[in-house]
């Protein structure tokens, strides 16, 4: 059996802890408050719902520090931090790259279809104009790095 | 200087080990692949009109050297990431239909073969916040990398590159639900179902939950079924039928938009030639 998406497996271990310790708040739930839209830090990979980096739109946010061969199953953040239950897949319209390696998102699972490449530094608020396109990404591959 | 090369030496060589392919105990290769390249590429008549590797690596080269010049009228003296080789000069569509090369095929199975290049994001994991907003911007300062990107894209004649990225995932769509591509992928199916896998279509078999992508970790099994899998797409005319019918589609587009793919071009050598033109004179 192919092993659980990180994202799946924290969001298990959230959900588990929070059931069975009652009042139980993530320590970095609890301590995340109002994200600001746009924001990235390194060594992040920072993927945005919206274009313009979610200015003027909804906040939904995901940061990644490594290979993904599949968006499905990974869920947006919000504006506090915390996972919703929109997926990722074929959802994201801008990003940022500051993770000192060149990032491609694939348009299909397991790093197949069309792609685009974003080197380090490279922030892009609009992916309609590149080849990946707008609500296309579904993996996205971390090569070259620093 | 701020950063010592030396310690960056060390640290990349630290970093090896979890750069290598680990196969899984049955098989016998261990060789590692730091020094792959390939000269399957599947050409596609929309190459020309998008960034070839060589291409990228030129701009983002003067990219650097530009970022870096930036940096020092700062005060900052920081090595930037991606002095890596010189890459082909063509584009690269071998994974655009699934795997397709047998040679990689046969060194990394489903993986793909670029996750062995260069170390792991560490470089990034360093930088000070002085430096990480100088670099990449801050609130009320757009930093040294948008400071690059604008001045290579200085005066460069507009081009609908979000036009092209819509036609690139159309004909690759449209030509993988034709007659003859649908009819390749049975065959495919029978031609895999012969040699011992049960699967029903390619993206069944790169997504078998067996492998898992994500991780440096490939297994025999996973290189058996992988050569497998490009065998039979060879054998069934899978891989030769859809390239043949997108490359055609592709040319019936470039035919009907000559205008649109020349202000493609006029936009991709205006930004090559200031590239150029950076790398020359902060050389």
């Amino acid at each position: 059996m192919k092993p659980l998406k990180k994202t799946a497996l924290a969001t298990a271990a959230l959900l588990a802890a929070t059931v069975l310790v009652p009042g139980f708040i993530p320590a970095a739930q609890a301590e995340a408050s109002d994200i600001r839209a746009g924001s990235c830090n390194a060594p992040n990979f920072c993927l945005f719902e919206n274009a313009n980096f979610n200015q003027g739109g909804v906040n939904h946010w995901r940061d990644i520090t490594h290979e993904d061969d599949d968006f499905m199953g990974n869920h947006w953040r919000d504006n506090n931090g915390y996972l919703t239950n929109v997926d990722m897949n074929d959802e994201t319209s801008s990003v940022k790259n500051r993770t000192g390696c060149s990032v491609r998102l694939y348009e299909h699972a397991n790093y197949q279809g069309d792609f685009t490449g974003f080197d380090n530094g490279a922030g892009d608020g609009s992916l309609s104009d590149n080849r990946i396109g707008n609500d296309r990404a579904s993996s996205a591959l971390f090569f070259n790095c620093a | 200087m701020h950063r010592n090369r030396l310690t960056l030496l060390s640290l990349a060589v630290l970093v090896l080990p979890s750069c290598t392919v680990r196969h899984s105990p049955e098989h016998t290769s261990s060789r590692p692949p730091s020094a792959w390249t390939s000269s399957f590429r599947l050409p596609l008549p929309f190459d020309a009109y998008k960034w070839n590797p060589r291409e990228t690596w030129l701009r983002e080269r003067a990219r650097h050297l530009l970022a870096e010049h930036c940096l020092q009228a700062r005060g900052i003296d920081l090595d930037l990431p991606g002095a890596t080789p010189e890459p082909p000069d063509s584009y690269d569509n071998s994974r655009r239909y699934g795997v397709g090369d047998i040679r990689a095929a046969s060194r990394f199975g489903y993986h793909p073969p670029e996750m062995w290049s260069g170390g792991q994001p560490q470089w990034a994991e360093r930088l000070s916040a002085e430096e990480e907003a100088a670099l990449y911007g801050a609130e009320s300062d757009p930093g040294c990398y948008h400071q690059a990107d604008s001045a290579l894209s200085l005066g460069t004649p507009a081009a609908d590159t979000s036009w092209l990225a819509t036609q690139s995932s159309r004909t690759l769509l449209r030509s993988s639900a034709t007659a003859e591509v649908n009819q390749a992928r049975s065959s495919w199916s029978t031609c895999m179902k012969q040699a011992g896998y049960a699967y029903t279509h390619p993206d069944k078999a790169i997504g078998d939950p067996q492998w898992d992508l994500d991780s440096r970790t490939v297994t025999a099994r996973e290189i058996e079924t992988a050569r497998a899998d490009v065998r039979c797409k060879r054998s069934s005319g899978l891989l030769r039928l859809w390239h043949t019918t997108e490359s055609a589609a592709q040319r019936r587009v470039i035919a009907r938009h000559r205008a649109v793919f020349e202000s493609l071009t006029a936009n991709k050598q205006a930004q090559l030639k200031n590239a150029a033109r950076a790398l020359e004179v902060r050389r």
